[in-house]
C-alpha cells in the first residue's frame, strides 16, 4: 500500500524524524501534511536536519542524493511516505 | 579582571542528555536541541553564572576543557567502524569542542572572542592566562570563563566520577565584584616558582590560604606551605581528583571562602607550573 | 598591536611539498596534487578528492597511524627551528601555541577500529586530552615554556597565531612556536562528507558553480618573535578573533560578523582599510562561506575592494591547520614577488560579482589582510605585513 496511506509507516517516520532532529515533539504533534521545512513548518528544521533525515531514512533502503531531491520528497510527511514505499 | 558571579555544577554521569536538559530548563526558557552532553554542561554552568545578569553583548567566552567531547566522538566512531555508515551530521559536528561555548555565545547573546583553549593538566590556568592577556590589552572588557568535561567511559578506578562546569563571569569594572582574578603567572619549573615565592610575601600574611592543584604530590604540597606560611585551603578530597577540578577548587574559594586571598600553585606532568592569585573581598 | 610578531622561522608540510621553494613553486605554476579517496568504510562507491601530503606513499593511509603523525609534526617542527636558529636557552623557553581541529583523532580512531576487531566491542576509549600533542613536541625538544592549544575548528592555529603575537606583543614572551596540525582521518573525511559539504567537481571558490570543499592535511610551524624593526620578513600586526550567532555550521549571508572581525583586526594592527595590498580569504568553496565573506568584505571595502586570493585549490581545506599552513604559503610567495593565484576560479556567483586573483600576480612589499572562518561561528583575522 501507497506509504501517505500507511498510518504505521508515517508515525514511523514521525519518530524518526523527532529522534534524528532531537525534537520536543510527539508524533502525534506532526501534521501529515503540514510543510516539514520552510515558511508554515512548525517544526523549525534546517539543512542540516534535512542531511540528519536522509541518513536516518537510508535503514529503509531509500537514498537521497541530492538537496532538490531531499526538497521534493520531505515537502510532508504525506510525500516522504509516498517516497519511502511508493506502491 | 574583577569577578562578579561565581557557578558550580558537578554531576555524576548521566545516563541520557536529555537529564541535563531538564536541569537547563531551569535556568533558561530556550529551547536546546542537536546537543550533547558536553554541551549542556557547558550551558548549564554559563547560564547559572549569570542568572539575573545580562552580560554585555560584547563579552567574550573562554572554555577550558582538558578533553573537549567525549561522547559524540565515540558516536560518531561507532557510526563509522561498526555500522559502517556515514555519520550524523549533528554529532560530527559535535565532535568540536567550540560548539559548546558558540551555544553559550548565541544563547546569552554574548558576541565577543570565542575560544576553547586546553593546556594539559592545566586548561582553567590556560584560558585564565589568555583572558588575562586580553583584558591587559584592552581587546576585551567582560567574559565568561568556563572549564567543562565529561565524565571519561569508564576504565577503572583511576577515572574520576564526576563531570563539572565552572564558570567565573568577569568584568573590567570593579563596582559590585566579589573578588578579582589577581595573578596568572607561569613558571618552567618548580624552582623558579619557589624562587618568586621566596622573594617577596606573596600574600597579606594572615589573610592568604594556599590551594594546590590535583598533580602537585604531597610532599610538594607540605613544601609549598612551609615556604609561604599559609593555610591550606584543601578542595581535591572532597570529589577526589577530576578533570576540572582546579576550577572547581577556585570557584569553591570564590563562592564560600570569607574574605580572603588564595594562592593556588598547580603542575602538569612535566613540571610547569602556574601559579593563580586570586582575592575573594 | 603593529609590528609586533615577526616570523623568525617557518616548515611546512603540505600536497605541494615540504620544501618551502619547491611549495611556492608549485603555487606559482599551479600545479596542485590531489588524490582521490574511496568512500568504502561507509558502504558507498563514490570517491572523493583530498590534497594528501606529498609524502605518503601508497598504503600510507592505513600504516602506523601515530608514528606517522608524530613523525610528519617532529619533522615540521624540527625544521622550523632549525631555520629560526634559536640559542639553546631560548628554544628551552618557548611558549608553544598549538591549533587543530582533529588533534589526535586519527591515531585515537585507529586504535578505536583495532580493538573492534579484534573484540568485537567498542572500545571504551579514554582520550589522552586535547594538550597532549603540545607536551608531546615540548618534551621531544626540550622545551619548558607554557603550552596552550586552540580548538575552535578551522580557525585554531589562526587563533594560536593571534595569542602567540598578542603574547610577545604584550612583552610577556620574547618568541613563541606557533604550530597548526590536521592530518587526514575518517571521522572528519567522512563528517564533511555527511555535511555534503565536499566537492565532487573540482575546487572552485567563489566562483558561480563552486560545488564544496576539498580537505588537505597539513603541517606548519613558525617561530615568531618580538619584532627587532628592520626591513626584511614577515611581521604579523594584529588580530582579532569574534563569534557570529547565526548557526552552528554556516555564518550569517549578509557577513556582519566577518566585516566586523576584519575591521577590528584592522583596528588591532592599526592599518585603516584603504592601505590592505590584498586579501587571503579563507574562501572554503561552499556555497555559504564563499557568499557571506564576499559580503564581508564588501561590507569592509567597498568599492575600494583590494585584490583577494584562496590558497585552499593549491593545498586543500587544511582546517584547523589552515591559520599557520596558509600563512606560511602566503608570506612566502609575496617574499617570492607574487599574489597566488585562486586555482579552479572561472565564473563569478552572480550575487556577488568578485573576482579572486587567478594567475600569479606580482605582489610583494604591503599589508595583507588574512581570513579564517570555522564551524562554531569563528571568526579570525589577522594582519600580516610583508617587508621583502
Amino acid at each position: 500500500m501507497k506509504g501517505s496511506l500507511d498510518n504505521d509507516l508515517k508515525t514511523d517516520l514521525k519518530r524518526l524524524i523527532i529522534d534524528a532532529c532531537d525534537l520536543d515533539a510527539e508524533a502525534s504533534d506532526i501534521d501529515d501534511d503540514g510543510p516539514l521545512f520552510g515558511r508554515g513548518s512548525q517544526l523549525g528544521l534546517d539543512s542540516i536536519d534535512a542531511l540528519q533525515i536522509s541518513i536516518a531514512v537510508q535503514k529503509y533502503g531509500v537514498k537521497i542524493t541530492d538537496s532538490k531531491q531531499m526538497r521534493r520528497v520531505m515537502a510532508s510527511i504525506n510525500t516522504f511516505a509516498d517516497f519511502i514505499r511508493p506502491e | 579582571m574583577f569577578i562578579h558571579a561565581v557557578s558550580q555544577f558537578v554531576t555524576p554521569p548521566v545516563e541520557h542528555p536529555r537529564i541535563l536538559k531538564e536541569v537547563l530548563k531551569g535556568y533558561t526558557d530556550t529551547p536546546f536541541r542537536r546537543v550533547n552532553t558536553f554541551i549542556l554542561l557547558a550551558l548549564i554552568g554559563a547560564h547559572r553564572c549569570v542568572q539575573g545578569r545580562t552580560p554585555s553583548g560584547n563579552a567574550s567566552v573562554y572554555l577550558t576543557t582538558e578533553s573537549g567531547n567525549l561522547g559524540d566522538t565515540n558516536n560518531v566512531l561507532d557510526q563509522l567502524y561498526r555500522q559502517r555508515s556515514l555519520p550524523m551530521p549533528f554529532s560530527f559536528i559535535n565532535t568540536m569542542s567550540n560548539t559548546a561555548p558558540f551555544y553559550v555565545a548565541q544563547s546569552l547573546n554574548v558576541l565577543g572572542r570565542n575560544l576553547s583553549i586546553s593546556g594539559r593538566g592545566l586548561s582553567f590556568e590556560r584560558g585564565l592566562e589568555l583572558a588575562r592577556l586580553d583584558f591587559d590589552s584592552g581587546s576585551v572588557e567582560e567574559a565568561l570563563i568556563g572549564a567543562v568535561d565529561e565524565v571519561p567511559p569508564e576504565g577503572g578506578a583511576a577515572h574520576p566520577a564526576v563531570a563539572g562546569s565552572f564558570w567565573i563571569y568577569v568584568r573590567k569594572a570593579r563596582n559590585g565584584a566579589l573578588g578579582e582574578v589577581a595573578e596568572v603567572r607561569s613558571f618552567p619549573d618548580r624552582e623558579a616558582l619557589a624562587a618568586w615565592c621566596a622573594d617577596r610575601p606573596v600574600l597579606p600574611p594572615g589573610r592568604g590560604l594556599l590551594a594546590c592543584g590535583a598533580a602537585v604530590s604531597d610532599e610538594e604540597r607540605t613544601d609549598w606551605q612551609r615556604r609561604t606560611g599559609l593555610s591550606l585551603f584543601d578542595y581535591v578530597d572532597d570529589y577526589g581528583p577530576f578533570d576540572t577540578v582546579t576550577a572547581y577548587g577556585v570557584t569553591k574559594f570564590l563562592e564560600t571562602a570569607p574574605p580572603a586571598s588564595l594562592l593556588h600553585i598547580n603542575r602538569n606532568g612535566q613540571g610547569r607550573h602556574v601559579a593563580l592569585i586570586l582575592n575573594r573581598y | 598591536m603593529r609590528n609586533a610578531a615577526m616570523i623568525r622561522g617557518r616548515a611546512i608540510a603540505c600536497a605541494l611539498g615540504e620544501d618551502l621553494d619547491a611549495v611556492v613553486r608549485g603555487a606559482r605554476e599551479m600545479r596542485p596534487r590531489v588524490a582521490e579517496l574511496p568512500l568504502s568504510l561507509a558502504g558507498l562507491e563514490e570517491v572523493r578528492p583530498y590534497y594528501l601530503l606529498s609524502r605518503r606513499g601508497p598504503g600510507s593511509l592505513g600504516a602506523a597511524p601515530e608514528t606517522f603523525f608524530y613523525e610528519v609534526l617532529f619533522d615540521t617542527v624540527a625544521r622550523a627551528l632549525a631555520d629560526a636558529s634559536l640559542r639553546a636557552a631560548d628554544l628551552r623557553d618557548l611558549a608553544i601555541f598549538f591549533g587543530s581541529t582533529a588533534i589526535d583523532i586519527p591515531v585515537y580512531e585507529h586504535a578505536y577500529e583495532q580493538t573492534l576487531r579484534e573484540t568485537s566491542r567498542p572500545a571504551a576509549m579514554v582520550s589522552s586530552g586535547y594538550g597532549r600533542i603540545a607536551d608531546e613536541v615540548a618534551e621531544r625538544f626540550g622545551i619548558r615554556g607554557p603550552a596552550y592549544t586552540f580548538t575552535t575548528a578551522c580557525t585554531s592555529s589562526a587563533n594560536a597565531l593571534l595569542y602567540a603575537a598578542a603574547m610577545i606583543a604584550a612583552g610577556r614572551i620574547p618568541r613563541a612556536l606557533v604550530i597548526g596540525y590536521d592530518l587526514f582521518s575518517h571521522l572528519g573525511f567522512y563528517g564533511f562528507e555527511s555535511l555534503r559539504l565536499i566537492a565532487t567537481d573540482g575546487y572552485r571558490p567563489f566562483d558561480r558553480r563552486r560545488s564544496g570543499i576539498i580537505m588537505g592535511e597539513g603541517c606548519g610551524a613558525v617561530v615568531l618573535e618580538a619584532d627587532d624593526g628592520g626591513d626584511a620578513g614577515a611581521v604579523l600586526c594584529g588580530g582579532a578573533n569574534r563569534v557570529d550567532a547565526h548557526n552552528v555550521t554556516t555564518h550569517a549571508l549578509e557577513g556582519g560578523a566577518i566585516a566586523q572581525v576584519m575591521r577590528d583586526a584592522l583596528a588591532d594592527a592599526e592599518v585603516d582599510a584603504g592601505a590592505v595590498t590584498a586579501i587571503k580569504a579563507h574562501g572554503t568553496g561552499s556555497e555559504n562561506n564563499d557568499r557571506m565573506e564576499g559580503n564581508g568584505m564588501v561590507r569592509v571595502f567597498g568599492d575600494a575592494l583590494p585584490p583577494f586570493t584562496v590558497l585552499k585549490p593549491l593545498i586543500g581545506h587544511t582546517v584547523g591547520a589552515s591559520g599557520v599552513v596558509e600563512l606560511i604559503l602566503f608570506t612566502a610567495c609575496l617574499q617570492r614577488g607574487f599574489c597566488p593565484p585562486t586555482l579552479g576560479f572561472g565564473e563569478a556567483d552572480g550575487a556577488l560579482l568578485l573576482h579572486p586573483v587567478t594567475e600569479p600576480r606580482p605582489m610583494s612589499r604591503g599589508v595583507y589582510l588574512l581570513n579564517f572562518f570555522g564551524f562554531g561561528g569563528n571568526c579570525t583575522a589577522l594582519v600580516a605585513a610583508v617587508r621583502g
